[in-house]
């Protein structure tokens, strides 16, 4: 936390804007009141949390990390994590009164893919990736809140999280409704292996139940959601899951346990964890999956195997490298039908909340999967509030 | 930090984390699965061919089990949608409502109203394009996937899957409504007038056997204007009633002579006392949509 405060004060020194002493009193207040909440709560670039020994509510208004940022999450954003910041108090901009406040995510693509194919192996294109606007609603004083996650483009609008949220004043809270069940790292990235093998990703939200249990620097959640059919439960059966992370000094280690039931049952048991060294952060997941009677020719069960790790080197404000690696096998009694896939990205945000990514990614499958072997490049502009 | 320093170990911990590699595919089929494992003993799309066939086998050979089901699959399907295997893929896909309400996954007859379709091409309507992160599909795919849907989303005669209706619609006035397990009933908007056809086509999900069907088999049911009296109502003369069969799994039947006092019609398939309809193989059609082949179709058009 010291970290936050020394960047945050010498950026605002650099920078000579609103260096009022008022400004900073409240800049301070605001920052000593987030961090009595990251004590007592939980992260979304789950490598800035690792990297500044934060859980994913000290920037997330939903304490599983992922959309609307907190207040401190959007003093992050606009002071610190950028090259140059504005003037202007971001916090204050998206609370629109006392109970209301108001976030939003925009990705703008352009991206250049080659598989493997013999024919028609190229594709180029500019999309719209995704475009979210986050609406939170908080009762004062009563620990009471709405939260809603809308996908507004591309295509018509989806609802992604739409959660009623009760925090105790200890901490725990308790969700109900639409929401991203808590699992591993929530990495921004759905199509990685760790988040497409399991279905745990932004893409694919369930409906249920969580409380989350805060103690000190140790984060238990429980949730129990519909599994398999998330829009309606039509088979009587549910998803049950727990998930405990604790921040050590210097490091975190989580894991977790996922039993989706249904006529074909599957277990998952997930571990990950992060550390920080100087200006490099590491983060690493596995995934184990166990698919009840999965093999269509012998009814035997398929295990699976998932993995990721990542190292983030941010040498200076403002920008960083990605490298990502990532392994999946997708049934352990089979040889030779490993993929893997590389990522390096790297990251710019020249001012506040525009963040500039340039990336490469090469997916590698077996042979005869001539579609599932692709390089692409890609640049992202990414709008953040 | 030294920044020398500091690349240099990033450069040391890349090195090591990308020491994994594919599998070299040996022994494997282009699924990715052990040669000598026949997983799917229906209709398998001939091995020897690279090219894609307006097949749901050949589609799910191709497209859904090697690309979509690495995430409409395994451990948590997206969307509850799994795709792993030609029995999920039919009855996660076909008649199914989409997340976009307005859409079926796959309306049987209708690429162009079926979400699927639009997810694959790209459609603003549809959200982000499928397959998510990976290069888009292929002409040679994409068009496959349009045919197959154009053609009525059949199934393979030999699955396990009951043979159903998968659509109906009403030509002429251009009115369609999707099949709903629970109420099959069709709102028209004005009178027909008289001496113009009723022309109700129906699709079914398997190739089916109408070369002995009759008129005399297909019940058309009139009520007038205040069907609430049971004695209000009258089948009508076969004489009236035609069939057209425009291939195995389209129906069209025609009746003329609709009185302008008729308020609605109900028509009548598989009803056993009179005539059953199978398919190619001998399985009866499940006309009542209840699991268990046998029972009666039902479909009322309302005026």
């Amino acid at each position: 936390m010291t970290f936050i405060f020394n960047m945050a004060y010498s950026n605002l020194i650099k920078s000579n804007q609103g260096l009022r002493f008022t400004w900073f009193i409240k800049f301070l207040a605001l920052s000593v009141f987030s961090i009595l909440i990251v004590i007592n709560t939980a992260v979304a670039e789950p490598y800035l949390a690792v990297k500044n020994y934060l859980k994913c509510a000290a920037c997330h208004v939903n304490p599983n990390g992922g959309g609307l940022r907190t207040e401190f999450g959007k003093i992050y954003g606009q002071n610190l994590l950028p090259a140059k910041a504005n003037s202007y108090d971001s916090a204050k901009l998206a609370r629109l009164t006392q109970y209301l406040s108001i976030g939003a995510d925009a990705r703008f693509n352009a991206n250049f893919q080659k598989t493997e194919e013999i024919e028609d192996n190229t594709s180029k294109s500019f999309e719209v990736s995704s475009a979210q606007l986050y609406i939170n609603i908080n009762i004062p004083n009563s620990g009471l809140s709405f939260y809603l996650d809308q996908q507004m483009a591309p295509g018509s609008a989806i609802n992604r999280e739409a959660i009623v949220m009760y925090e105790f004043e200890q901490g725990d809270f308790i969700k109900a409704g639409k929401l991203f069940l808590p699992f591993g790292l929530r990495i921004e990235d759905d199509t990685a292996f760790i988040r497409q093998a399991t279905g745990m990703n932004f893409d694919n939200s369930d409906n249920g139940v969580e409380y989350g249990l805060n103690h000190d620097n140790t984060t238990v959640n429980f949730y129990v959601a519909n599994g398999t059919s998330q829009s309606s439960n039509n088979d009587d059966s549910f998803l049950y899951g727990i998930r405990a992370e604790h921040l050590f000094s210097t490091f975190r280690v989580g894991g977790g346990a996922v039993l989706n039931d249904g006529e074909q049952q599957v277990k998952i048991l997930n571990l990950y964890g992060g550390t920080q060294w100087r200006d490099i952060t590491f983060l690493a997941e596995v995934d184990y999956l166990i698919l009840e009677a999965a093999n269509s020719f012998n009814q035997q069960d398929i295990k699976q195997l998932a993995a990721l790790a990542e190292i983030n080197y941010q040498w200076k404000q403002g920008w960083n490298l990605k490298l990502t690696t990532e392994y999946f096998d997708p049934d352990q009694d089979v040889d030779e039908d490993e993929q893997t896939r590389y990522s390096l990205i790297g990251e710019y945000t020249p001012l506040s909340n525009v963040q500039l990514r340039l990336g490469a990614r090469i997916k590698q499958d077996i042979p005869q999967k001539s579609q599932n072997n692709y390089e692409t490049v890609f640049f992202q502009s990414h709008f953040y509030f | 930090m030294n920044i020398f320093n500091s690349f240099i170990t990033v450069g040391f911990l890349s090195l090591a984390l990308t020491a994994c590699n594919a599998g070299n595919g040996d022994s494997l089929n282009d699924q990715g699965r052990p040669i000598d494992e026949i997983g799917e003993v229906m209709d398998l799309p001939d091995p020897d061919s690279d090219s894609i066939k307006p097949t749901l086998a050949s589609i799910q050979d191709k497209v859904f089990t090697p690309i979509c089901a690495s995430c409409h699959g395994g451990a948590n399907p997206a969307a509850g949608q799994d795709l792993s295997s030609l029995e999920n893929s039919i009855i996660n896909l076909i008649n199914v409502t989409s997340s976009n309400t307005l859409f079926k996954r796959v309306l049987p007859g209708s690429a162009e109203e079926s979400y699927l379709y639009l997810k694959i091409t790209g459609d603003s309507r549809a959200g982000s394009r499928m397959p998510l992160g990976q290069p888009a599909l292929n002409q040679e795919k994409i068009l496959a996937i349009k045919k197959w849907i154009e053609d009525g989303a059949v199934i393979p005669e030999s699955s396990s899957n009951s043979a159903r209706v998968s659509r109906v619609n009403i030509k002429e006035r251009r009115i369609t409504r999707e099949i709903n397990d629970q109420n099959f009933a069709s709102n028209v908007d004005y009178i027909w007038r008289l001496n113009e056809p009723l022309v109700v086509v129906f699709w079914f999900n398997k190739p089916m056997s109408f070369d002995y069907l009759t008129p005399e088999q297909v019940l058309f049911t009139a009520y007038d204007s205040n069907d609430s009296k049971e004695n209000d109502n009258w089948l009508f003369d076969s004489s009236n009633i035609s069939i057209n069969i425009i291939n195995d799994h389209i129906l069209q039947l025609s009746i003329s002579e609709v009185a302008r006092d008729v308020s609605h019609i109900n028509i009548q398939l598989n009803k056993s006392s009179i005539s059953t309809l199978t398919t190619s193989l001998g399985q009866q059609l499940d006309g009542d949509f209840d699991g268990v082949d046998g029972g009666v179709f039902s479909y009322d058009i309302h005026f």
